[in-house]
């Protein structure tokens, strides 16, 4: 009871200043004589709304709310995991249009739900996540953490290979390193079941050629979570709360107390 | 009856009285318990129209008092509700 005494005390100093200054210290009085109830900090709350209103109008609250979920979601932000970017570098050949093409069909064949699905039994991934959904949910959501991207600065018209990083986000750097060196060796195993299927069955396309370079392959880099992405998704939520609050207040408000 | 403004003159019809001794008459005579922002929404704004006033003290419970432009407007609209409560009685009697 003492602590929501305390923190109704807090809530009144959401009312304009000016009005603090008059009413101020006979409402703390009163919050002194009642047993405040959840109730009445929520009375307290919406009496400090609606006075803030009385004194600057009804658009001083959405952009109140909308800065207010900004700052809110930027802060949030930084209580955010980092996660980390782990880049293995593919060079594929030959040097065709197709190549992207059969270096995503590869990596398709390669990364079936159940081989990521043993990967996340093996090294224990998203232990959280999967406490709480089924495991398919959390094979798709490391599909999307899974992607093959073409470096074109590091593929040239003259070079006789194109240059793909595969690359693995996670929250730990050790395991997402760890987790596409696996995701590396199996794509390497498969296109190499492809080429030995594809000479087989003599086809009349050239396979595709996959190898890493011989210098170390892997980098890591930190990434942290986007505070414009975050900045952005606080204001739009603000603004839109702050437009709900304000079509509630209005209406609450619409009664003349009394005349007018 | 729920309207905070009107319980608030209704109260301070019987003698001026602070914050908490309104809440606690209002509480008595109509069943109501006005929670401390609507409360203090009802006297800033019966305050502003000049309906009550702040009586002087040195106490940080600051005790109202209802003015005679208060008094009007509180006979006139409990005459207004005496009105609506004679015609729906009739009217509940006549079914």
């Amino acid at each position: 009871m003492k602590n929501l005494r305390h923190w109704t005390k807090k809530l009144a100093r959401l009312y304009p200043s000016a009005w603090r200054d008059r009413y101020g210290a006979e409402f703390d009085a009163l919050l002194e004589d009642i047993a405040p109830t959840t109730r009445d900090a929520f009375d307290t709350f919406f009496g400090a709304i609606k006075m803030q209103i009385a004194t600057r109008g009804f658009g001083g609250i959405t952009v109140a709310c909308s800065l207010f979920g900004m700052v809110f979601a930027v802060l949030l932000s930084f209580t955010m995991p980092m996660q980390y970017q782990s880049l293995a570098i593919v060079q594929a050949s030959p040097v065709a249009d197709a190549t992207g093409h059969l270096l995503q069909r590869a990596t398709e064949v390669a990364f079936t739900e159940e081989f990521l699905a043993s990967v996340i039994r093996k090294d224990n991934l998203y232990s959280r996540k999967r406490a709480r959904v089924p495991l398919d949910q959390v094979v798709a959501n490391m599909k999307r953490h899974i992607r093959v991207h073409l470096m074109p600065q590091a593929s040239s018209e003259s070079s006789n290979s194109l240059t793909f990083v595969l690359q693995f986000d996670y929250a730990d750097a050790r395991v997402a390193q760890q987790v596409n060196k696996q995701l590396e060796d199996r794509l390497m195993e498969t296109n190499f079941d492809l080429q030995v299927a594809s000479i087989r069955a003599r086809k009349p396309n050239s396979p595709l050629m996959l190898r890493v370079p011989t210098l170390p392959s892997f980098m890591a880099r930190t990434v942290e979570p986007n505070r414009i992405e975050y900045g952005a998704i606080g204001l739009l939520t603000g603004l839109l709360l702050g437009f709900f609050l304000e079509s509630l207040l209005r209406s609450r408000s619409g009664r003349p107390v009394p005349a007018g | 009856m729920s309207d905070p403004a009107l319980l608030v003159l209704s109260s301070l019809a019987g003698g001026k009285k602070h914050g908490y001794a309104m809440m606690e008459d209002i509480r008595k005579f109509a069943g109501v318990r006005l929670g401390p922002g609507t409360l203090y929404g009802a006297i800033t704004r019966l305050e502003e129209r000049g309906l009550i006033r702040p009586v002087g003290t040195d106490d940080r419970r600051q005790p109202y008092a209802i003015t005679g432009a208060g008094r009007a407007y509180l006979h006139e609209r409990l005459a207004s509700l005496e009105r609506v409560v004679r015609v729906g009685s009739k009217r509940l009697q006549d079914v």
